[in-house]
């Protein structure tokens, strides 16, 4: 088995691919600048070794929060059938009490809830860390961020609907932050603390809220999914069964517990608290009122400003273009657009079929068109089959690849690489762009074996270019290979499985020495 | 060894979970209790009535004509609290709103150690009422005389010239005693926790 490293050869003209290295704005004050988001792909697919690609959790921590969100939305109608609003905490203590339909199912709905922030936070970081805040991605990050926001006060009106000491607590100091702002007549303070009863419309509305909010929540998840075609909202069958599984035996194995009720009158020594909702409590302790409206409107403010701080990468290219000449009206290319920007239209020529037209503010030149089209009528400027053949055939010169193994790897894939005589690499924007033609070109330059080496196939950059790719090497997606290459001799791989694409590079290698000995 | 890694970091996390879902804070410190004043009241207000003249009225668009009218503000009290003899209170209250004309809403906390203690809290308005210049006659329509009454309602049910509470409290460690106002009696009312052992 050669040596997994591989000499970068260069990387193709035609290949344009945001620059990795400039993540912060040019006003970076610290000196050199940190590589977070290759070292956050490096982390991310460190991951993999654990789980794999297909159930890496970092991977899915976006569909683990889908997941999540329907384990809450099953387990608290559950629970609403017997909460009561006028004596909340009594029913909430009642179905604790009961082991068999009440405990484990408020458990498994609190240890949701707790795992879903959890979910969240990590898939913000993750796509924080990674760059994924602009472009396509812009807004998807603002409903991100206003989904947090939001399932932070689902998670806060449920507490208060238990009314527990903790429920207390988060209610009266979640009004002081309220009173700080003059738009109530009377303190919502005084709501908790005066000397009236609180009244059981507050109960209502708290619980309204609390089945309400949810529908925000699916409402904006169909817009931060809604600038892709085909989003995937659900991790695979294996890891969704072990999520609910393993909420299910936390519930039993740590049975929750009902704080005592919520008494005005008494000073609770200590308080049980859910840090995942509030973290914030001792801060704002210690802060007046002012002080969390100002940390709270500074973190969100940031939050929501990363797209625009972090700027647009170097390197952005033009979007894709059709020539209406060539184009058959097949429709691939508008099936294969992972950013649905690419519409089929009647045309003007005359002409019986339809023809592609790219929508240019949807289109993020990932050129995953451009590998889709048999007859190269599309793709970014510069990039199109018909330019990548070009190229190939000009680099791909028999000397410099007969018998070796020409590896097209994603500029977006972590892993490391190191030299090797026996690969030839050439860096493009997504396997996924890489037309059958130009797989066809080094083939017939002599080389032993194509190999592509993509991102893990759920953590896709451009999210659907090694699937894409594995189909049109398989025969079951145009554009094919040309005829005369053998689909045993080009091989898909995980570009951050560094095992995996040893053992494509010597197996290419192998068959190689094979054929020549034949 | 994989697989047994894979295993351990999901253990850890669901053990984070765990551990991150109930943890106790220690919200309160010490076994202080509260003196707590929590009321709402209206202030009364300080105004001046008179009745139109029927020229007056006549250069009023008909839909605003009123026989009577005010003008006036919301008073001002003062809050003093002394526990112990020792002055742990004293504040202007005014009005809520833009204008000060809405309710007066109160609520302070007062750190005290547990024990007997001596509590005065006392309000006092801090400006007098002018006295009405002119009679207001004979009030002839319905209207008028259910605006009369309506104003001499709030008249009644506003906060007096002065409350006082003098009274000696148990206060237990970390017991909350609640000082309300009455609005009915006109006096500030006393609670504190009805679970309270004895």
């Amino acid at each position: 088995m050669p040596t997994l490293a591989c000499r970068a050869f260069g990387r193709a003209p035609w290949v344009s691919i945001p620059d990795t290295d400039e993540i912060w704005p040019s006003a970076w004050p610290f000196g050199a600048r940190p590589r977070i988001d290759e070292a956050a792909r490096d982390r991310a697919s460190s991951c993999n070794r654990l789980y794999g690609s297909r159930y890496n959790p970092l991977y899915q921590s976006g569909t683990i929060a889908v997941v999540l969100l329907i384990v809450l939305l099953v387990t608290g109608l559950w629970l609403l059938f017997l909460y009561r609003i006028g004596a909340p905490w009594a029913s909430v203590a009642a179905l604790t009490d009961d082991r068999l339909a009440g405990n484990w199912v408020r458990g498994v709905h609190r240890y949701a809830s707790d795992a879903s922030i959890l979910a969240v936070v990590v898939h913000l970081g993750r796509m924080f860390l990674e760059r994924r805040t602009h472009g396509p991605r812009l807004l998807a990050w603002l409903t991100g961020v206003g989904l947090l926001g939001l399932l932070f006060v689902c998670g806060w009106t449920g507490f208060v609907l238990v009314w527990d000491q903790f429920g207390e607590l988060l209610a009266v100091e979640g009004a002081r932050i309220i009173d700080a702002l003059p738009i109530l007549a009377k303190p919502l303070q005084l709501t908790f603390l005066g000397d009236q009863a609180i009244p059981s419309a507050f109960f209502f509305v708290n619980l309204f809220l609390h089945v309400a909010l949810p529908l925000g929540l699916g409402l904006g998840l169909w817009l931060h999914v809604s600038r892709v075609a085909r989003p995937t909202l659900l991790p695979p069958r294996r890891l969704w069964v072990a999520v609910v599984v393993g909420l299910v035996v936390l519930a039993f194995a740590r049975p929750l517990r009902i704080a005592p009720e919520a008494n005005p009158f008494r000073l609770a020594e200590s308080v049980p608290v859910d840090w995942f909702y509030a973290f914030w409590l001792p801060l704002h302790a210690a802060l007046p009122p002012w002080g969390a409206w100002l940390g709270v409107t500074t973190l969100v403010g940031a939050l929501l400003a990363v797209p625009w701080l972090t700027g647009e990468p170097k390197g952005s290219a033009e979007p894709s273009r059709v020539d209406s000449r060539l184009c058959t009206g097949c429709e691939q290319c508008a099936h294969d657009c992972p950013y649905e920007a690419i519409a089929m239209v009647a045309r003007t020529d005359g002409r019986a079929k339809l023809v592609a037209k790219v929508a240019q503010d949807r289109c993020v030149s990932c050129g995953i068109c451009a590998g889709s089209c048999e007859v190269s009528a599309v793709g970014p400027p510069g990039r199109n089959g018909r330019d990548q053949l070009e190229w190939a055939k000009h680099d791909y010169d028999r000397p410099a690849v007969a018998g070796r193994v020409v590896m097209l790897r994603c500029a977006h894939a972590a892993g490391s690489q190191a030299s090797s005589s026996d690969v030839l690499v050439t860096t493009v924007a997504c396997v996924g762009s890489v037309h059958p033609n130009m797989i066809g070109a080094a083939m017939d330059a002599g080389a032993s074996g194509v190999v592509l080496a993509g991102c893990p196939s759920r953590d896709c950059w451009h999210r659907e270019g090694p699937k894409w790719a594995t189909e049109r090497v398989a025969g079951r997606r145009e554009a094919r290979l040309p005829a005369g290459v053998e689909p045993s001799r080009v091989v898909v791989v995980d570009a951050t499985d560094a095992g995996a694409v040893a053992a494509a590079v010597a197996g290419l290698a192998v068959e190689r020495t094979a054929q020549v000995a034949r | 060894m994989t697989r047994a890694l894979a295993m351990a970091v999901a253990v850890v996390t669901a053990l984070a979970l765990v551990v991150g879902s109930v943890a106790p804070w220690r919200s309160h410190q010490g076994t202080d209790g509260r003196i707590r004043i929590a009321w709402s009241a209206r202030p009364q207000r300080i105004e001046h009535c008179r009745q139109l003249s029927d020229e007056e009225l006549a250069g009023v668009p008909a839909h605003m004509r009123q026989r009577v009218q005010c003008e006036g503000r919301a008073a001002r009290y003062g809050l003093f609290g002394r526990i112990d003899g020792v002055e742990r209170l004293g504040d202007t209250l005014r009005g809520g709103g833009a204008r000060h004309e809405g309710m007066i809403h109160l609520l302070r906390d007062l750190p005290v150690a547990p024990g007997l203690r001596r509590l005065v809290v006392e309000v006092r308005r801090l400006d007098s009422l002018d006295p009405v210049a002119d009679s207001l006659g004979t009030l002839t329509t319905d209207r008028e005389r259910r605006m009369e009454a309506t104003r001499e309602r709030v008249r009644r049910e506003a906060l007096p010239a002065e409350v006082r509470l003098d009274t000696v409290v148990s206060l237990g460690a970390r017991e909350v005693v609640l000082i309300g106002y009455d609005p009915d009696g006109q006096r500030f009312t006393l609670r504190s926790d009805p679970k309270r052992l004895p």
